[in-house]
């Protein structure tokens, strides 16, 4: 079959590979129909994860046809169309019965590099370095999907794929993003970052009650979606200062939460910026201008979700800000099995819109291009889909 | 004068602390330990002994003891080992631990082999298998694939939790 290789830093190429087989008893074949590039995998391929290896496929966030299941498979079919988790949990241990499914102690098949960085290892995660499993990811013709019956999900009928592939990462992303800020009503909630999770994140706080919802971008053509496709207030930080033009919106209060979905290759302006990219370089450190100024601009006692990825260390944190507004910091990777099911039926409703983040749908033997649009936000790029079965 | 003594002084404190260096590792070397919580009762745990095809590796070989007055037991076919297999109730209902502790000579050559089945055994108790990634496709040639394999044998041996 052919897929989507990561080969070195920036490098990218379409592979001929064997097809992918059973392994374990609680794993289904998926045939891919589509497959998202994400503003994670960007990390990946610009070599700020570590652990990836060359022939590695790329991908997590995906939907298919299952085409053939292990024994041990109770709750789904051949046949069945379904929309997979991007996190691989094993839906028994502790966390997992907890609703943590990214903190799963059995879905990480290659743990000992996890645990040496961080202590203790967490769930797997398709396409994205032998750090979090090594797994084969979804920019393929067909994809093993582990304990099937805990990650796989079937998509209503009335979604199409291009809109419903989402469920699988960003809108359960998303979701947990404003779910961790505990919105009550009154709250205004501003979010960083106006690509796929930011939008759902921000559309989340919204669904969940809060006031007003501001998203932090400065690419008009993701600024211009947040207006027309969610109906949302937004601001360009390269036009204003954000922190305080948020203390102006709340009329001196400060949002009661901030959520970051940017990560660790922020962009931003000024000496600070030069001083994050100069250190990013030899890998010392990693680009959080948004999260620092998520933390500064938050009011007191307000929330900071963290959403965006960050892999190793972040320098002038301002920790004094946390202790001294009494914040709370949360952040994980989606806990995507406890949301999906939901999520698709307000999907399926209309309730969240996301076919619009389709800007670049593309055939797999497009897929580099597809990065290239991405990356630089060419073209008006805010996400291009993968369909490996295309010609 | 004063500086020969200096000279022989320092010499002699060198080879100490290597002499007590090289003891401790080789009390190290003759003892591993390993511990991982599994979310079931003591006799639900116990009770995977009574089909020992399903457990993995070192532990299909030996049986869990209790914690207290237990003696590390010779493991069949693997010379200079002994194991110590414990079950204890973890904390408010947190399942449990299971403890295995490895002695001999031969101990610490099993160290890596024994975190990597203590987390497979943990799995296996959890969700009825170990989740694996050997066999799955990708776009190595075969001089790669091969150092690969090695890489994925050295990412596997983790086992906390």
């Amino acid at each position: 079959m052919k897929a989507l290789c990561w080969m070195g830093v920036n490098d990218l190429a379409v592979k001929d590979v064997p097809e992918p087989r059973l392994l374990n008893d609680g794993d289904a074949i998926v045939r891919i129909t589509a497959s998202a590039v994400c503003g994670s995998d960007l990390h990946l391929i610009d070599g700020y994860i570590p652990a990836m290896r060359r022939g590695d496929i790329l991908g997590h966030e995906f939907i298919g046809e299952i085409v053939e299941v292990g024994p041990g498979v109770r709750e789904r079919r051949v046949g069945d169309r379904v929309v997979v988790c991007s996190i691989i949990s094993c839906g028994h241990c502790r966390y997992c019965r907890e609703g943590r499914f990214s903190l799963c102690d059995n879905g990480n098949a290659q743990p000992a590099a996890f645990e040496d960085l961080y202590g203790y290892a967490g769930g797997g995660i398709f396409g994205y370095s032998h750090l979090v499993g090594g797994y084969a990811g979804s920019h393929a013709e067909y994809v093993r999907v582990p304990f099937a019956d805990v990650g796989s999900f079937p998509v209503p009928g009335a979604l199409d794929d291009d809109s419903a592939v989402y469920a699988s990462d960003a809108v359960p992303t998303g979701w947990m993003a404003a779910d961790f800020c505990d919105i009550r009503p009154g709250d205004v909630v501003a979010v960083w970052g106006a690509g796929g999770v930011g939008q759902m994140a921000a559309l989340a706080a919204r669904l969940m009650g809060a006031e007003r919802v501001v998203v932090i971008d400065r690419f008009p053509e993701r600024l211009e979606q947040v207006h027309r496709h969610l109906g949302l207030d937004t601001l360009d930080y390269g036009e204003v200062d954000v922190v305080e033009a948020l203390r102006d919106i709340t009329a001196g209060r400060g949002p009661d939460a901030c959520i970051e979905a940017v990560g660790m290759e922020a962009h931003g302006f000024g000496p600070q910026y030069a001083y994050d990219r100069a250190k990013q370089l030899p890998r010392l450190a990693e680009r959080a201008v948004a999260l620092r100024e998520a933390i500064l601009a938050c009011g007191k006692g307000g929330v900071v979700s963290v959403v965006g990825v960050f892999g190793s260390f972040v320098d002038k944190f301002p920790m004094g800000a946390v202790v001294n507004k009494g914040l709370t910091l949360r952040s994980a990777q989606q806990h995507g099995q406890r949301y999906i099911p939901e999520l698709l039926e307000r999907m399926a409703a209309g309730e969240i819109p996301t076919a619009h983040l389709t800007t670049h749908p593309l055939p797999l033997s497009e897929g580099a291009r597809g990065y290239e649009l991405f990356k630089h936000k060419r073209d008006g790029c805010v996400r291009a889909v993968l369909h490996p079965q295309a010609a | 004068m004063i500086r020969n003594a200096a000279v022989v002084g320092g010499a002699v404190a060198t080879v100490g602390v290597a002499a007590a260096l090289a003891r401790r590792r080789a009390r190290q070397r003759r003892h591993v330990e390993h511990v991982a919580t599994v979310v079931s009762s003591p006799g639900e745990v116990a009770a995977a002994w009574q089909q020992p095809d399903r457990l993995p590796g070192l532990f299909a070989r030996v049986t869990p003891q209790s914690a207290e007055g237990g003696e590390p037991e010779r493991v069949p076919r693997a010379r200079g080992l002994r194991l110590l297999v414990t079950l204890t109730p973890a904390p408010h209902d947190r399942g449990t631990e299971v403890r295995v502790m490895a002695t001999g000579p031969s101990a610490a050559d099993h160290d890596g082999r024994l975190r990597a089945d203590l987390r497979a055994l943990k799995s296996v108790l959890e969700c009825g298998e170990a989740v694996t990634v050997k066999g799955q496709p990708s776009g190595r040639g075969r001089a790669q694939r091969a150092v690969q394999k090695r890489v994925n044998s050295a990412l596997t041996k983790g086992g906390r939790g």
